[in-house]
């Protein structure tokens, strides 16, 4: 059980894919602008569910945001030759697998500043190549793997929208807040990230 | 990590910010692999300096998109050794794809080279060249220089920019063979360009006014010229071009006095700056502004008062000119100039172009 205060004290339970739970700051939490829209204001009920992902790439991610609680804010990308030691031993120590999956969570997670990193890595592997080595590089999707990504992205428009109903459900609960500024705040954030999920399926 | 990459399997906002994450060159090279890579570095807004296209013995396009200088080089060549095949433009075998970066070591900069090749497929010159001024939102080419010894007949770089704004054209005698005045009036013919000309160093040009007469009365911004001997007051009355640099006449004062007057009178409505290198006796400045301003009402302009005009304002090729004295003069719509003489040299300039 989390309350609404946001102090770096308050611990939210995460629910991974697997259906396992573990604690996670609040601090290291509001790095994520999807969690910041749906629960940083009305807290959360029991276990949030990011349950499209599993438990080791949750942590991972969320081992990130732990270490860069105390960074300056996000402003924008940095340069992958800025990186500390430590952020670069955490990218170095994932296989492509993880990474992947790291980027994906981080990107519905909302977090700036490592799916930023991420992508310079991705862009970093492109530098410096000819068309033949970039072609190498990127394996170019084939129909089937291109449909299967939409179903995933239709999958992960549910699983938003999910989410977004259990903000709504808690928001409901909270007897301590006004009635009408949670209505709104849920119904706010239930279009924005339909929206936003549609948009990339439709894509 | 793999060398491999499912790039195009991740969210298609992290394919974006990808692709934001990359360098101009990367991404130019990237836009080449395939439709969904061109479309998204489309997408990008990409804006280079400038787009010019050489039709040396390999044709090249250069895309100046700071701190980039990018050749793209089509070659046609059998083998190393081999005695160039001078065929067709169309179709490259080889696609050579050079990249200096202008890098800033604090007291001098220096470039830094990395160059690629690789063999070409289907594509055709033309289709490269559509390709970059698609990615790059530059629907133009900014400058074709021609030379002397060009591997394409006139026609056939006709054929190639056909349908292209070709905003410069440039000739110049850099190559082994100057260009004749017939081969200068072919290429005129060939390749009209919107807004200037640029014939460099060209000695045995030699004007024929019926044949030249046709390229001076067009609506062009720029034209230089460096040395055009035969060049008469009544070519310099016939142009409509904004900004006219003559490096080297047969003119003196009493011709340049003639123009003013006709200036004055209306002539040459479109000129905004004017230099001329002249053929006067006098080494005297005073003597020969009494020269130019014999009969004209001027205002003298004191000699310490110094004066910045820009050329080419609002181009790549913007530039500044630090001038001092000169004389104010009027036209009879009321538009101001200054006119200005230094040794060999007359210049006026339209007062909308000088900042103090």
């Amino acid at each position: 059980m989390t309350s609404p205060a946001s102090s770096s004290e308050v611990k939210y339970l995460i629910e991974s894919s697997e259906g396992n739970t573990f604690d996670v700051s609040g601090a290291a939490l509001r790095q994520s602008n999807t969690f910041n829209a749906m629960f940083l204001n009305i807290g959360a009920d029991g276990p949030i569910p990011f349950t499209d992902y599993n438990e080791a790439t949750l942590k991972k991610v969320f081992e990130y945001c732990e270490h860069s609680v105390n960074e300056e804010n996000y402003s924008g990308p940095k340069h992958q030759d800025d990186l500390s030691k430590w952020d670069l031993n955490f990218f170095n120590e994932m296989d492509q697998k993880m990474f992947i999956d790291v980027i994906n969570a981080s990107n519905f997670l909302d977090i700036e500043r490592l799916t930023s990193y991420c992508c310079e890595r991705i862009a970093r592997m492109l530098r410096g190549k000819n068309t033949q080595e970039m072609i190498k590089v990127i394996t170019l999707p084939t129909a089937e793997e291109l449909e299967a990504k939409q179903k995933v992205e239709e999958k992960k428009a549910a699983a938003a929208k999910k989410v977004a109903e259990k903000a709504a459900e808690t928001a409901e609960k909270t007897e301590t807040l006004e009635e009408l500024p949670v209505q709104q705040l849920v119904q706010t954030t239930r279009n924005k990230l339909t929206r936003k999920y549609l948009s990339f399926s439709n894509e | 990590m793999s060398s491999n990459f499912p790039l195009f399997l991740l969210p298609d906002n992290v394919i974006l910010s990808v692709f934001r994450s990359m360098e101009a060159v990367d991404l130019m090279l990237l836009s080449m692999i395939s439709m969904r890579t061109k479309e998204i570095v489309c997408s990008l807004n990409l804006h280079p300096d400038k787009i010019s296209l050489d039709t040396r013995a390999s044709c090249e396009l250069e895309i100046r998109f700071s701190p980039f200088i990018i050749r793209v080089a089509f070659k046609k060549f059998e083998k190393k050794d081999a005695e160039r095949e001078i065929v067709v433009i169309e179709r490259p075998e080889k696609v050579g794809f050079y990249v200096s970066r202008i890098v800033n070591y604090g007291l001098f900069k220096g470039l830094e080279n990395v160059n690629y090749q690789w063999e070409n497929g289907t594509f055709e010159v033309r289709d490269y060249i559509d390709h970059f001024i698609k990615i790059l939102h530059h629907h133009r080419i900014d400058e074709l220089s021609v030379m002397g010894d060009d591997a394409y007949p006139p026609e056939e770089i006709q054929q190639l920019v056909n349908g292209l704004d070709i905003r410069e054209l440039s000739f110049s005698d850099e190559g082994n063979v100057r260009i004749s005045d017939d081969g200068m009036i072919n290429y005129l013919n060939a390749i009209k360009p919107t807004r200037s000309f640029y014939l460099d160093r060209s000695p045995l040009f030699v004007w024929n006014h019926s044949k030249m007469s046709q390229f001076f009365v067009q609506n062009l911004d720029c034209i230089v010229i460096a040395n055009s001997p035969l060049l008469t007051l009544d070519d310099l009355l016939l142009m409509n071009i904004s900004e006219i640099q003559i490096n080297r006449t047969r003119m003196i004062g009493k011709d340049f006095n003639r123009f003013l007057k006709h200036w004055i009178a209306g002539s040459n409505p479109r000129l905004k700056y004017l230099t001329v290198g002249d053929d006067s006796t006098t080494d005297d400045r005073e003597e020969f502004e009494r020269e130019l301003l014999n009969g004209i009402d001027h205002r003298k302009i004191p000699d310490e008062e110094e004066r910045t005009c820009i050329k080419r304002m609002g181009t790549y090729e913007e530039c500044r000119e630090k001038m001092t004295g000169g004389s104010y003069i009027r036209r009879k719509d009321g538009t101001e100039a200054i006119v200005h003489a230094e040794y060999h040299w007359f210049h006026l300039i339209l007062q909308e172009l000088m900042s103090i």
